[in-house]
């Protein structure tokens, strides 16, 4: 499958008041045409910032530092030759101007979010909030520079009455058609009469249901779903799960899907990347990840997770806590190792990406190389000194 | 760990409803007011030393079964007996004596402790509460050492403390009066995987160095499978089966229990391929559950005598198995009933009933 999107050491930090923040770093991976690519992790280990940094959603005080993020658009890669890579088929999308990096989502990336409770306006109908992503997808292809046209008759007196009646002007009755459209391909019984209601008048699962409509409203090529499911209960997560690979199948679209959970990720993912500390640990295929880990995270990881149909006495926890990201206090090593049942002496220094023999598979971990040596291991409390906790 | 010599715990029929749009024109006029019922109707009972897990979806009424059976609310209606005594008929002091006897850990590590009380004060609180002699910073001490945390770390207050720490100090004071019972509200649901592990073995190792009893209640079904002896699952305020775990996660016999172990989705490579009959629709509001069986408008087995009727629990399945089901029953007019407009599994007649 020929890859449509390349990251290539990405960095996102936030630089607060009083440390700064190190949430992504030198994060590479690509996503291929059709394919649903995993990203795991716990809270706090960069996976939603990593999905905000590829759509430029990144807020201050956080800011993409490093990396590049090639897309494969030979159009654009033809108009904005200093952006292009040197083969002509890839633009780095950093390097793109705002305002054609902003005309890409909706066609190119789309994302749903965790709460869409959250996600919808509350005093629009569903119905409006979907024409209104339908309308900016129609008059983006119209002008493709910009987002919004103005060369529309948007005058003075238009924009008054927006503020008054919000969304009045915009949409039109064959954007509120494609809307009912989509809500009925996510499988939203009477979506007529549903697309006239207002986001508290549905339930979650429904909602969510109406987040993915949206989604799909500019034919995206690469739909970002962040913890889609996390917010749902697991019948109502059954239901999703099955819409999102539906539609996955149908439209032949590349979805990256961000989860904590590896249950979803086993149901879902054809390539799976771990996350630690705002770096990946280990990625490969389901399989490399799931049956044969080499990075004692990942292993962590899974033998921390109960089994619901083969119960073991014990869980296999990975002992401490998560670290705080901090620069200043997150240091050169390994930032595993504190935890790491196998820390050696040889995870003290910077590591890059060491590939196990199959170049699909890569761990960030000395074991992908060289065999477990005992003679090198680290003392229990080597990292004990200077925290009591 | 099967044998019922005891029960610490029993309750039966429990209900709780909370009152709604119950103006004081509507009492007067004595008119019945419209109740969300939250618990409806619930039994079960907790043997001595062993874990019940109450599993269900949110909105199904476990934590407020929970809470009501502490008599953290009043309940409704139903009786709770503690060690053989009723919980309504206790004066002060047997009162003040239950509520050393069971213990809460509550779900939010970071909501249920006081910011401005340290970890030493959060833990020594119920010492102070019973007016328990001896010194009680040693004993925190202890506590803090026992749920593995640092005594060092005594004075710090709840925001120095990570999710899992927290969790643990809310642990460390349940524990401080040395109790029988504990109700375990979703305990591991807000931590990350890795620490949830961490809590579980820790759960697990003061169960058997203190022989607690422990009801606990969550929506994660694998954690429920992992720590229970016996698992009651709810739908809509009531308990539709209920078991030892093996029977309820090997052999479920209720439709509910079905559909749900079939959409978790299992962390293993075989999973992609599994196919899952996701249960349709929303769960329905409890303001106005629907008639009969609660669970009919979402069942795919569902048929006329659902709607009219409500299922008594049965002996189904293995030993000590009970389901709230028609289908359990192979004598009943549910087989000779027709199948509702939405019901489409394939079904087979009970062997039983034969060509009669």
């Amino acid at each position: 499958m020929e890859d449509i999107l390349r990251v290539e050491g990405l960095s996102t930090r936030f630089f607060t008041s009083d440390a700064q923040v190190n949430a992504v770093e030198s994060v590479s991976f690509d996503v291929r045409a059709g394919e649903i690519l995993g990203i795991v992790g716990e809270s706090g280990s960069g996976k939603s910032v990593t999905a905000l940094s590829l759509i430029d959603l990144v807020d201050s005080p956080g800011e993409v530092t490093a990396g590049q993020l090639w897309l494969r658009n030979p159009p654009l890669a033809e108009s904005y030759p200093e952006a292009a890579h040197e083969d002509g088929e890839f633009v780095d999308l950093r390097e793109l101007p705002d305002r054609t990096r902003r005309s890409l989502r909706g066609p190119t990336f789309s994302t749903i979010f965790q709460d869409p409770m959250s996600s919808f306006n509350p005093s629009l109908t569903v119905g409006e909030q979907i024409a209104e992503a339908v309308e900016v997808q129609r008059r983006a292809s119209a002008t493709p520079r910009s987002t919004r046209s103005r060369t529309d008759g948007y005058g003075l007196g238009s924009y008054l009455l927006d503020g008054i009646v919000p969304g009045r002007a915009y949409t039109d009755d064959a954007s509120h058609e494609r809307a009912v459209e989509l809500l009925e391909q996510v499988g939203i019984p009477d979506p007529d009469e549903r697309a006239r209601e207002y986001p508290h008048e549905f339930s979650g699962g429904m909602l969510q249901r109406a987040m993915i409509a949206q989604a799909l409203a500019g034919e995206p090529d690469v739909l970002i779903a962040d913890e889609p499911t996390t917010a749902l209960d697991v019948t109502i997560q059954a239901q999703i799960l099955e819409l999102l690979r539906e539609i996955q199948a149908d439209r032949d679209m590349s979805v990256v899907l961000i989860t904590h959970d590896l249950g979803v990720i086993a149901r879902m993912c054809d390539r799976v990347a771990v996350m630690y500390a705002g770096e990946i640990v280990e990625r490969g295929t389901l399989g490399d990840v799931f049956d044969d880990p080499v990075h004692p995270y990942t292993q962590g990881l899974i033998g921390s997770i109960p089994d619901l149909d083969d119960p073991r006495p014990r869980l296999q926890p990975i002992e401490g806590n998560v670290p705080s990201l901090r620069a200043d206090e997150m240091g050169d090593r390994g930032y595993f190792a504190d935890r790491c049942p196998k820390a050696m002496e040889a995870c003290l220094d910077p590591q890059t990406e060491r590939s196990c023999d199959d170049p699909e598979h890569a761990a960030r971990c000395v074991l992908a190389d060289d065999a477990y040596d005992p003679a090198t291991a680290l003392p229990d409390d080597y990292f004990e000194e200077g925290s009591d906790d | 760990m099967t044998e019922r010599d005891h029960e610490l715990l029993e309750v039966s029929e429990l209900r709780k409803y909370y009152a709604t749009d119950d103006s004081v024109l509507d009492r007067l006029l004595g008119r019945s007011s419209r109740s969300v019922k939250a618990v409806d109707g619930v039994s079960f009972s907790v043997a001595e030393g062993e874990t019940l897990g109450l599993v269900g979806e949110s909105g199904c009424g476990k934590s407020t079964t929970g809470e009501t059976l502490l008599n953290l609310t009043e309940p409704t209606d139903g009786a709770v007996r503690f060690d053989g005594q009723r919980l309504t008929e206790m004066d002060g002091a047997s009162l003040s004596r239950f509520r050393e006897r069971a213990q809460i850990v509550f779900q939010d590590p970071f909501s249920s402790l006081d910011p401005r009380m340290t970890a030493g004060e959060i833990i020594a609180e119920p010492l102070v509460i019973h007016d328990r002699e001896g010194d009680n910073r040693e004993r925190a001490k202890e506590l803090l050492d026992r749920v593995g945390l640092s005594p060092g770390q005594i004075d710090r207050y709840p925001g120095e403390f990570s999710g899992g720490q927290r969790q643990r100090i809310g642990i460390a004071r349940a524990l401080a009066l040395d109790p029988e019972f504990i109700v375990l509200d979703e305990p591991v649901s807000a931590l990350d995987v890795s620490v949830q592990a961490q809590v579980l073995n820790l759960l697990d190792d003061l169960q058997t160095e203190f022989d607690l009893t422990y009801l606990f209640i969550a929506h994660d079904l694998s954690v429920v499978r992992h720590i229970s002896d016996r698992v009651a699952v709810m739908y809509l305020g009531e308990i539709v089966e209920r078991g030892p775990v093996e029977s309820i996660f090997e052999n479920p016999q209720h439709p509910y229990t079905q559909k749900l172990l079939e959409s978790v989705p299992r962390a293993e490579t075989g999973e992609r391929g599994r196919r899952v009959d996701a249960l349709r629709g929303d769960v329905p509001s409890p303001r106005s559950p629907p008639s009969g069986c609660r669970f009919h408008t979402r069942c795919p087995y569902a048929r006329e005598a659902c709607r009219e009727e409500s299922p008594e629990s049965v002996e189904t399945g293995d030993e000590g198995q009970q389901a709230a089901c028609f289908r359990a029953v192979d004598t009943h007019p549910y087989w000779r009933s027709v199948p509702l407009d939405h019901a489409d599994a394939a079904d087979e007649e009970p062997t039983a009933s034969g060509d009669d």
